[in-house]
């Protein structure tokens, strides 16, 4: 075979089909890109949440550290340690009401 | 009206900018030519997926599209990656041989006097030697743009293109 009718013969055989674009294979595609994108808001408001509570949970741990060093709380809570376990119940708390305010994951 | 390069970087833009229905107008324009080159590749279902794919990827990596390529071609490139990439699992999870030259291998050899199958001598190719001779001779694509789809240096694309068409020349007699 010379290389000419082999030309002719891979242009047609080879050359991509015309006519207009396949609806169903576009909505597939417009499907996934819409979950793709559902899930990229989600990773998103997933992280923003987790640094949110991450800084909001350093920042109450750390106002109960400096209150702790005031001499008569230091001294109350060498007294009763229980309070110990209720300031952390009181955080728990406050970090469940936070998260119920504004979860948006759910 | 505007000249398809101009159009589609203006739907780039746009579809960068987060707007689905300029990447909708993408997808209705392109699905057509990467589905018939990951086809010849891959058969048609699995070229379904693979497109899929591509234009999923395409959307994620919209912002690093550089507009010096052509949208067309760069998505080609991403199909073509996604391909190879299949092709790799597949091997080293021991498939190593893909469903039509394995269909082409348990179909016998054309006599002397059989007639022309190109389709046979094309399922026994490299895919790299396929997907040359499917983007310079079916799809119209330059040697330089053929090579940058293909990753490949100039001369090696038109080396493996010449290469292909021997094969082909061989097998058909």
């Amino acid at each position: 075979m010379d290389d000419e009718k082999l030309d002719i013969l891979l242009g047609e055989a080879l050359a991509p089909p015309e006519g207009p674009a396949d609806r169903g294979f576009v909505l597939r595609v417009e499907r996934a890109v819409a979950e793709e994108e559902r899930y990229r808001k989600w990773r998103a408001a997933f992280v923003r949440q987790l640094v949110t509570e991450a800084a909001a949970l350093a920042a109450l741990g750390g106002s109960f550290a400096l209150v702790a060093r005031v001499p008569a709380v230091e001294a109350a809570l060498t007294e009763t340690p229980g309070l110990i376990w209720a300031a952390l119940v009181l955080l728990l708390l406050v970090w469940a009401l936070m998260r119920g305010r504004g979860n948006v994951l759910a | 009206m505007l000249p398809e390069r101009d159009a589609d970087a203006v739907l780039c833009r746009r579809a960068a900018g987060g707007d689905r229905g300029a990447f909708r107008l993408l997808v209705e324009t392109h699905e057509r030519r990467l589905r018939a080159f990951l086809g010849q590749l891959a058969g048609p279902d699995l070229a379904d997926e693979l497109a899929q794919e591509a234009f999923l990827k395409a959307w994620q990596s919209l912002h690093g599209f550089r507009e010096e390529s052509k949208f067309s071609s760069w998505l080609c490139a991403i199909g073509w990656r996604l391909f190879v990439d299949h092709k790799r699992r597949e091997k080293s999870e021991g498939r190593r041989r893909d469903a039509a030259a394995e269909l082409a291998e348990r179909e016998q050899a054309p006599t002397a006097g059989a007639r022309v199958d190109l389709a046979r001598a094309l399922a026994r190719l490299e895919p790299v030697e396929k997907a040359a001779l499917v983007l310079c001779d079916g799809h119209g694509w330059s040697h330089e743009e053929a090579a940058g789809i293909l990753r490949l240096p100039l001369g090696t694309l038109k080396g493996t293109v010449r290469r292909a068409k021997q094969k082909c020349r061989e097998y058909l007699g």
